[in-house]
């Protein structure tokens, strides 16, 4: 095509099923469904119906070639398009042969969902989308510039319709906003909202995750919470200091659940906190994900490097879950490995089954437990490495014990902790060690070496395994905490082991 | 030793207020603004500085290093300067405390923050 040519308006048809219409402005555009239909929303429902037609459900499709099928039928008036017919929320229903196959394709407006289904069977849901990444940032505390530094390295990032980011971020100062990769342009988009995000909130949380969902259906959807973190007692999955909210571990797990009853599941959920890489924590999410991404210790304030992470994805569409959380390591790998950190830094990826194993191993620690093999616990508790003792002055008291430190001690004699240690060594990890660092394996466990310790820690928060009033306690200070419970201490015995040990101590 | 020396040197400098640092020695009171006004010269050295604990709720024009994702502030009447890490203090629960804390003045790039070795809740 010359310029001279231009503008040229193309009409996109199938048969006598009009698509849409595009009018070609200068040489060399590339035309894609999020152009004729002129909106990001719209554009998505058009491509899905388009793969939809050649029988392409999941995307798998390389190349959509709409020549070898035939449109017998449609709902639609003469004259309007698919496009059209889409920016008005109207359904449409299309009968399509393709060889000796008879299909239809139908979108439904109103849960915008487009299905293929076979004439006398069933329907499967359409997707072209193969990733669609959801960062949830409560930045409304002390990290405020750091999300600002976050989003400007997935703004370095050129996506496209293959991966969807879309993030939430709540500003300490300035406008919060959505962050939205635009399958057009593929920059990051950013809109400002006209209300105060309360990060806190796991309705908030819910909300989010349930309208970009449904909006951009995904093969493989993944969720990451951005803030502080503490680990278990996680007050600070989210924490939102306009709001003076924070998210619990159990409030979480609620807004998960909820949204599991909806049939939202997730292919990984990653936590850009500090010390969220503990058995506990990794627990309680792990019936919501096939794959988790977590620190055992501090991560540096800029956190994970985005641009090396959706760089990635975006030139690695296809990736598993697997192979995305080895690519979230690999760049936090990338990032930190050539700097001096006085603490040590770790980031791994951990599969449900390493987290379900680890749980076992850790309930028969509980049966293994009594006066005769007590010292065996008390040696190895007392020669782990544990992250925030009492002297430790980058951290309040928590007595998070490197997991391997401790099950390393145990494996000659007690085959749960070999196997404790088969499985931390079988992760997908960096250690970065620190100049002034703890020998850490990527996963602690909560574990005060007597009472004295489980006091200054929360322990009795720790054993809650119903809802009660719960006091999260400092040295000298509580916070009050309505309808708590531990959701590990509910589901495994190493409460129980924790309070047989104390007794014995 | 080396610490007790840095302190009894710091009070020979100055006449303004000074504190007792684990009964000790008497070393001068830095104010946060000092601090930072100072940063480069005190680099590397030992400071007292009394303020209120502010945990992750910090003023927005407090400079954040990004140590780590856990680092805290503290505020006195003349500034808010960061702490590397939580302080061995609870940033929730121990929000709006007294504390005097003994500390290392450190740079990273330009932003001033004080690496705590001893901090000391007031009553």
């Amino acid at each position: 095509m010359k310029t001279s040519s231009l503008p040229v308006h193309i009409t996109f048809s199938v048969d006598s099923l009009m698509l849409g219409d595009y009018t070609i402005t200068k040489n060399n555009e590339v035309i894609n469904p999020f152009k004729v239909t002129g909106d990001s929303e719209a554009g998505d429902v058009l491509a899905r119906f388009i793969h939809g037609m050649v029988g392409d459900t999941d995307g798998s499709f390389k190349i959509v070639n709409l020549s070898d099928i035939k449109v017998e039928d449609s709902n639609l008036p003469a004259g309007e398009s698919l496009a059209d017919a889409v920016k008005n929320g109207e359904s449409v229903n299309v009968e399509i042969t393709s060889g000796s196959r008879n299909y239809y394709v139908e979108y439904n407006p109103e849960d915008n969902s487009v299905k293929l289904c076979v004439v006398d069977g069933g329907c499967q849901k359409v997707t072209y989308r193969q990733w669609l990444v959801l960062i949830y940032m409560a930045a409304d505390n002390s990290l405020n510039s750091f999300a600002s530094e976050d989003l400007k390295e997935m703004a370095s990032v050129k996506f496209n319709p293959q991966v969807k980011v879309i993030a939430l971020t709540d500003f300490e100062t300035g406008t919060d906003q959505v962050s939205e990769s635009s399958d057009t342009t593929g920059d990051l988009i950013s809109q400002p909202l006209s209300y105060e995000v309360d990060s806190g909130n796991y309705q908030t949380l819910k909300n989010f995750v349930e309208k970009y969902y449904n909006l951009y259906p995904a093969k493989n959807v993944a969720l990451i919470l951005w803030d502080h973190g503490d680990g278990w007692r996680s007050r600070t999955a989210a924490i939102d200091d306009s709001d003076s909210s924070f998210l619990l571990m159990f409030q979480l797990r609620k807004a998960l659940t909820d949204l599991q009853s909806e049939g939202i599941n997730f292919s990984l959920i990653g936590f850009d906190e500090c010390l969220m890489g503990m058995e506990e924590v990794l627990y309680d999410v792990k019936d919501f994900a096939n794959y988790f991404v977590a620190s055992e210790n501090e991560e540096p304030g800029t956190g994970w490097d985005y641009r090396r992470v959706f760089s990635y994805l975006v030139s690695s569409p296809d990736s598993t879950p697997e192979q995305f959380g080895k690519a979230v390591v690999d760049a936090y790998r990338e990032a930190y490995s050539s700097i001096n950190t006085d603490s040590t830094l770790t980031l791994a990826l951990f599969s449900k089954s390493d987290v379900e194993r680890i749980a076992n191993d850790l309930n028969r620690f509980y049966s293994d437990l009594n006066s005769n093999t007590f010292p065996d616990f008390q040696s190895a508790r007392s020669s782990s490495q544990v992250l925030c003792s009492e002297n430790d002055l980058s951290c309040p008291d928590l007595y998070y014990v490197d997991l391997y430190s401790f099950a390393s001690q145990l494996s000659d004699r007690y085959p749960e902790a070999a196997d404790i240690v088969s499985v931390i060594n079988s992760l997908y990890k960096t250690v970065i060690p620190g100049s002034n660092g703890k020998d850490l394996h990527g996963i602690s466990v909560y574990f005060p070496a007597d009472t004295t310790e489980a006091n200054q820690s929360g322990y009795s928060c720790y054993t809650a395994e119903t809802p009660v009033t719960c006091t999260f306690s400092s040295k000298n200070n509580q916070v009050r905490v309505d309808g708590y419970y531990n959701p590990f201490a509910a589901g495994t015995y190493w409460d129980n082991f924790l309070a047989e040990y104390l007794s014995m101590e | 030793m080396k610490r007790l020396f840095v302190l009894m040197f710091l009070t020979l400098l100055s006449g303004c207020a000074t504190v007792n640092v684990n009964g000790e020695a008497r070393v001068r009171l830095f104010t946060v603004s000092e601090i930072l006004k100072n940063c480069t010269s005190l680099s590397g050295k030992e400071v007292v500085v009394e303020g209120t604990y502010r945990g992750w709720s910090c003023p927005a024009d407090c400079r954040n290093p990004g140590i780590t994702r856990s680092d805290v502030c503290i505020t006195d009447s003349t500034g808010c300067i960061y702490l590397s890490g939580t302080g061995g203090l609870d940033p929730l629960t121990d929000r709006g405390k007294r504390v005097r804390i003994l500390a290392l003045v450190s740079r990273k790039g330009s932003v001033c923050y004080l690496k705590p070795e001893k901090v000391d809740e007031l009553r």
